[in-house]
């Protein structure tokens, strides 16, 4: 499914300087924003700092881009990846926070042989409703697989995951596979330590 | 095979089987599999894919491995994404709306262009702080780290409503005829809902469908009252100033009324009746469509991002079913929600293919064959829906709600507008003149019966979109529009369909276009 609508209109009159249109934009797309950095970051105040910042760093941005060629949804959710991990490399000195990627999670290194736990546990529905434990499991997950995977949650396609990753179509494809696997194995895992 | 020989892996649910080296090519694959379409791209290791694809397509329904791979693969990739999308929700709830703040960022981003500031600035931006709570009453500086402006919010608001348009929307509460108080500002600078809402006191439940929700208009004001057409009272149940203000359904139990309101920013989703006038879902859509689940635990809105499901009581809201972005939604029953997939691809409109789309499995079929179907209803058991399909004649429809056994139920010129208590559709059938409502015997047409042989006596035109039929068809309210020389008026009617009887329903005398939607258990009094 395509869950871009079709704001190009409202983007080329952005580009050109309207604030308007840039105002209807930011109504339209600060829920789906926010959710998402929430989804990313799990801290009210910090979404809400972020997602400010997303909205403002676009609108100073948008003088600079071609409004006839800007997909206006992607290029969006491309800053507010770059605020959560510009926020990360200004924390991680500090203090932790859930962008770390423990040993074993990293969905980079993922092999076939987990599979077996991944697919076959029959008790991921009757847990699914334990939201902590599904933010736990997005804490681990390295960010960029935790933002492919939210933005598939959201209906976006893999064109337009690439196009808000920067990455291939291919390559999309698959980390979306290995992120689904490697959040199942942890899911699994921490379930299991719950128990 | 040689694939099958370097495969290593061989999962528990699949020990049974044949090994498959394919197997890891087809959880990459899952969703265009699913789906049977192919998401294409430029790069050369696209074209690749595409040919992996191909060649996968051909594979599976040979292969039980991929067969049984791919059945786990799709289990685990819905239930993912539903435990994902209530996290997304929950976010949407907890963290309270930015969109104001960025406002007015933006608007001190003019500003600094269009006036010079000479003063240094250290790690300057317009970003306007949060409060730590979700009630925004007075400014708090942002934590120092970030190098931010500390702004009196309240300050910067009034200066903002002052200088620019976009904010002209932020108005005090209109005067209305409600019994309804001023709502509480909910923050100094985030708007409070102009629509009002009868919170006073909360009406009785009665164990009788004996009133029925009406909208009118008087001075530009929407009333949404409910009436009692026995003792000829009626009560104003809400008001607001907007245009676009839609009753979307009273609950199956009849003691709650959903309705909608679009301020040209957002639609604001409401709840009557509720202590207070703060709406229980918003979203930036003009368009969109609501409907309760049969428990009327939660309201179903229809997005662009797919559904919102909605606590009723502690509006908790988690998106769910994607594929049902922006359609018109119909009907919650027995775990389907009916949605209409719109004709060439329309959103939000009434005329398409009716679909059912399972909630625990999000697996979606098409129920109407008739690619330009209108006036679905479904019937009070859940097995049949009737529809129209008026491209093509002008018949009335059936078919099983799982879209088997389409057929013509009446071939005569019939709009449906209920069912009488054993399930036989009622129809309006235009028959001299007159609009007649006639009992649609399930098995023999010989068996129908005429209820009432003038729905709107003297009408010239009568609105099969505005007849409200109380549920077991004992009763019902229509609209009947009458020419006159200059204008066009509508009256209401309430029709007692057992003794045949009508009588005018008497609104207030400068009311105009009213609607009738549907009846309720609330006590008017």
């Amino acid at each position: 499914m395509n869950a871009v609508e079709d704001d190009s209109h409202l983007t080329l009159e952005a580009v050109h300087g309207s604030i308007e249109a840039f105002e209807k934009l930011v109504t339209q797309y600060e829920p789906r924003v926010r959710r998402m950095i929430y989804g990313l970051t799990q801290d009210v105040q910090l979404t809400q700092d972020l997602c400010q910042e997303t909205f403002l760093s676009a609108y100073k941005a948008l003088p600079r881009m071609d409004g006839a060629e800007l997909r206006f949804a992607p290029w969006l959710y491309r800053i507010a990846l770059n605020q959560v991990r510009s926020e990360w490399r200004r924390r991680k000195h500090v203090t932790v926070i859930p962008f770390s990627t423990p040993s074993g999670s990293n969905d980079e290194g993922f092999d076939e042989a987990n599979q077996d736990i991944i697919m076959s546990n029959e008790q991921f529905e009757e847990s699914v409703v334990q939201r902590d434990l599904v933010q736990r499991v997005l804490a681990q997950l390295p960010h960029a697989s935790a933002m492919c995977l939210l933005l598939d949650a959201e209906g976006y396609s893999y064109n337009e995951i690439a196009e808000a990753m920067q990455d291939t179509l291919s390559a999309v494809r698959s980390r979306l596979a290995r992120a689904r696997q490697s959040f199942q194995r942890i899911y699994t895992g921490l379930d299991q330590e719950g128990k | 095979m040689k694939d099958d020989d370097q495969d290593s892996y061989k999962p528990t649910y699949t020990q049974s089987l044949p090994p498959c080296s394919k197997n890891s090519q087809c959880l990459d694959f899952v969703d265009e599999l699913s789906a049977g379409t192919a998401q294409n791209g430029a790069m050369p290791e696209d074209e690749r894919d595409a040919k992996n694809l191909e060649l996968l397509r051909l594979h599976v329904p040979t292969c039980p491995t991929c067969t049984s791979t791919l059945i786990h693969a799709r289990a685990m990739v819905a239930q993912q994404r539903r435990a994902l999308r209530a996290i997304l929700d929950e976010g949407e709830q907890k963290v309270p709306s930015t969109t104001a703040h960025i406002m007015m960022a933006l608007r001190q981003e003019q500003q600094k262009v269009l006036v010079s500031i000479n003063t240094p600035r250290r790690n300057v931006s317009s970003i306007v702080p949060f409060p730590q709570g979700r009630e925004i009453e007075t400014p708090l500086p942002k934590r120092t780290g970030r190098g931010l402006y500390v702004f009196a919010l309240a300050a910067v608001a009034a200066l903002l409503v002052a200088s620019f348009g976009f904010f002209s929307y932020i108005l005090p509460l209109r005067s209305v005829t409600t019994a309804s108080s001023a709502v509480p500002m909910r923050s100094s600078i985030i708007p409070t809902p102009i629509v009002t809402q009868n919170t006073a006191n909360p009406p009785a439940v009665l164990t009788t469908w004996s009133s029925v929700v009406i909208t009118y208009q008087i001075n530009n004001t929407t009333i949404i009252a409910n009436y009692n057409p026995l003792s000829q009272k009626g009560v104003t149940l809400a008001t607001s100033p907007y245009a676009d203000t839609t009753v979307n359904g009273v609950s199956h139990l009849g003691h709650m009324i959903l309705y909608s309101t679009y301020d040209g920013l957002k639609t604001s989703y409401y709840i009557y009746p509720q202590a207070t006038t703060h709406a229980v879902y918003s979203t930036a859509e003009k368009d969109g469509s609501a409907v309760w689940s049969t428990d009327d635990r939660y309201v179903f809105i229809s997005t662009t991002r797919g559904v919102a499901q909605v606590d009723v009581q502690t509006r908790q809201t988690r998106t769910i079913l994607p594929m049902l972005a922006s359609t018109a939604l119909l009907n919650y029953r027995d775990g389907y929600l009916y949605f209409i997939k719109g004709y060439q691809g329309q959103a939000y409109v009434s005329e398409g293919v009716l679909y059912r789309a399972d909630l625990a499995t999000e697996h979606t079929q098409a129920i109407t064959p008739c690619e330009r179907g209108t006036n679905f209803w479904i019937s009070p058991g859940g097995l049949t829906v009737y529809y129209a399909c008026p491209y093509q004649d002008t018949s009335l429809y059936a078919v099983r709600s799982d879209g088997v056994g389409a057929r013509v139920f009446r071939s005569t010129t019939n709009t449906m507008v209920g069912y009488v208590e054993n399930g036989s559709p009622l129809t309006v059938t235009p028959v001299d003149g007159k609009s007649q409502i006639v009992q649609r015997d399930l098995a023999d047409p010989i068996q129908d019966k005429v209820l009432l042989k003038d729905v709107a006596p003297g009408a010239q035109t009568v609105t099969p979109d505005s007849v409200a039929v109380a549920p077991y068809g004992q009763v019902l309210v229509a609209k009947g529009m009458y020419n006159g020389s200059d204008v066009t008026t509508a009256q209401l009617w309430y029709s007692d369909l057992q003794s045949g009887k009508s009588q005018k329903l008497k609104l207030e005398p400068n009311a105009h276009n009213p609607l009738a939607i549907g009846w309720d258990k609330l006590a008017v009094s």
